[in-house]
């Protein structure tokens, strides 16, 4: 279903590009909110990613790709809203504890989220992308280097390095996690 | 040691909180869009959908042109004009100049008795500094006159004469909306300095901000309450203040406002706190505070305390007491520049030996000056002054710029807490 209506995009009929951007926005947002960590510069890359597919559709050779080459749009759009940085609200969220974790377990979790925040924060864009497209997506490192269109070695170093300054972040906030006290 | 499966792990279960579903609206906006136009036109893209334009392509190509080509031409007028509003970072003084000459002392000046309290604010594109002239009257806005002092000449202008204004509370400039913000116990004052306008905001303060500082990254001023820990942000264009939500180390709220200090450092991105227990960063983008540092020399100052941020060496620098101390926000490590913390109060005229002066960086000619505030005079006790002194960031150390007039007059002893 979703070869045709690319195929009749490609071809101009808009009812086909209003149906497959619906079916598409979804994955495209999710991929865009995850990169950027904010709602409104995502729904930003998303629209502008669906309006690139409408711009580039005829230039895409097998309509079987759809999913990887929107995705690539939607990361470039991503990289461009990156880098973008006047008057950017500033947008803090909650973090959500279940009420069900006390003592110890709250505060590896409160420690965990933030250290990862933290340390995604620090990561640029770019390795942002390739950690978002393999532990999110669940792409292989050779689709996601096709998908960024970069090489398989540049993806794998991204991929590691992304991974290891993650880790680093995580390790040192347990160390300075100072576990609660239990009431005797 | 965090082994490998165990953090993939954790690693996708963060990546899969967040939201799943894109909004229907905006979806149906970027399809409409892409309708409305042709196939292959270029974008001119903003920030927000609604806002975007689309032209064709010769049709852009000739506003950008046009867009230089008016550029260009005011960018000369300007420097014809010697527009002292010019928005460019020159960071050197004009030709001709004398920045490092002392003032005329005969010159107008802001009237000693507001000189105690003061508050100063640099202003990016006009390069000069701000001074909000007043007198702390205990909480009402009281009646003071604004001034700015041109660094290049090291003389006073008068921008406006007697008018209200709040009597104490933080002073900084907003670069992004070009305005300098006063903040006082019951509402915000918007100075403007290429109209000359001085406007109260209609909305309230939430609570009792004491502390703020201008974050760059998201064009905000960020307030804090020393009472109560509550942060917030306000937005000068809308005139909204919002409360943010803080996690991670959270610095202990109360005590004595003016033993801490909040500034922000651009070389991290980040609110800096600095307290008689510690120094915090706070990361506006996370949300996160962390504790990062020792105190630093605040712990002893008793007089008075300012913050400033040294954007040639990237370090913010305090002020109090006679000493000056640099913090590196990428260490948390404290250095100090000039004096003894631990000395005390002392005789001489330097700014520190007193209280209720007020701090600015001088970016363009790498210095710091302290305005105003009062001295100990062993004949006098303590005495007011109208005088500026500047400390050299390349020697560290004190020059005079303006000399104290004649009319400067004792005052009574500085408090602990101004």
């Amino acid at each position: 279903m979703q070869r045709e209506l690319v195929e009749r995009a490609q071809r101009g009929d808009q009812e086909a590009f209003a149906a497959l951007a619906h079916l598409a926005a979804d994955q495209l947002y999710a991929i865009a909110y995850r990169i950027l960590r904010d709602p409104d510069r995502a729904e930003d890359a998303m629209q502008q990613a669906l309006i690139d597919t409408w711009d580039d559709l005829p230039s895409l050779r097998d309509p079987e790709r759809f999913d990887a080459w929107s995705y690539r749009l939607v990361v470039r759009a991503a990289y461009r809203e990156a880098a973008k940085e006047r008057r950017q609200l500033a947008r803090i969220r909650r973090i959500a504890i279940p009420d069900e974790t006390t003592g110890d377990d709250l505060t590896r979790i409160v420690a965990d989220r933030d250290e990862l925040e933290r340390g995604f924060r620090a990561l640029t864009p770019e390795h942002r992308a390739v950690l978002v497209l393999h532990y999110f997506v669940g792409l292989p490192i050779s689709e996601v280097a096709e998908t960024l269109g970069i090489p398989v070695g540049t993806a794998g170093s991204r991929l590691h390095y992304a991974t290891n300054s993650l880790r680093s972040t995580l390790e040192a906030g347990e160390r300075r996690v100072v576990p609660m006290e239990h009431p005797a | 040691m965090i082994r490998d499966d165990d953090f993939s792990l954790r690693l996708a279960e963060w990546l899969e909180e967040g939201p799943f579903t894109a909004p229907d609206r905006g979806v149906d906006e970027a399809v409409a869009h892409a309708w409305a136009h042709p196939r292959g036109r270029v974008r001119w893209r903003s920030s927000r959908l609604r806002h975007r334009v689309s032209l064709p392509v010769p049709a852009s190509r000739l506003v950008w042109l046009a867009a230089a080509l008016v550029g260009l031409l005011l960018l000369g007028a300007a420097f014809a004009a010697g527009s002292r509003f010019l928005a460019v970072a020159t960071l050197v003084c004009p030709t001709g100049s004398t920045p490092d000459q002392p003032g005329d002392p005969g010159l107008a000046r802001p009237p000693v008795a507001q000189n105690i309290g003061g508050s100063l604010a640099w202003d990016r594109r006009a390069e000069r500094v701000v001074f909000l002239a007043r007198t702390a009257t205990g909480g009402v806005p009281t009646r003071g006159s604004i001034w700015t002092f041109d660094v290049c000449a090291n003389a006073w202008h008068e921008e406006l004469a007697t008018t209200s204004m709040p009597d104490r509370g933080p002073v900084v400039y907003d670069e992004d909306s070009d305005l300098t913000i006063a903040i006082g116990d019951v509402g915000v004052w918007v100075y403007d300095l290429k109209r000359g306008a001085w406007d109260r905001q209609a909305g309230a303060v939430p609570g009792w901000v004491d502390q703020a500082a201008y974050d760059p990254g998201s064009g905000l001023v960020i307030g804090r309450s020393t009472s109560t820990g509550t942060l917030s942000t306000y937005d000068v264009e809308s005139d909204t203040w919002t409360e943010i939500d803080q996690a991670g180390s959270v610095p202990p709220a109360g005590g004595p406002s003016g033993f801490q200090l909040l500034g922000f450092d651009r070389s991290v991105g980040r609110v800096i706190l600095t307290t008689e227990s510690g120094t915090w960063q706070f990361d506006p983008r996370t949300g996160v505070w962390e504790r990062a540092g020792l105190a630093g020399p605040i712990q002893f100052f008793i007089g008075g305390r300012q913050i400033a941020f040294d954007e040639r060496r990237e370090r913010t620098l305090v002020f109090g007491q006679g000493t000056v101390a640099a913090y590196d926000a990428r260490t948390g490590d404290w250095q100090l520049l000039a004096g003894d913390p631990s000395e005390g109060w002392g005789g001489d005229r330097l700014p520190g030996l007193g209280a209720g002066y007020a701090m600015v960086c001088d970016p363009l000619n790498d210095r710091l000056l302290v305005i105003g505030g009062t001295h100990a005079d062993e004949a006098q006790g303590w005495v007011g002054t109208d005088g500026v002194l500047a400390f050299d960031l390349v020697t560290d150390e004190w020059r005079e710029l303006l000399a104290p007039s004649t009319s400067s007059t004792p005052s009574p002893r500085p408090s602990a807490t101004p």
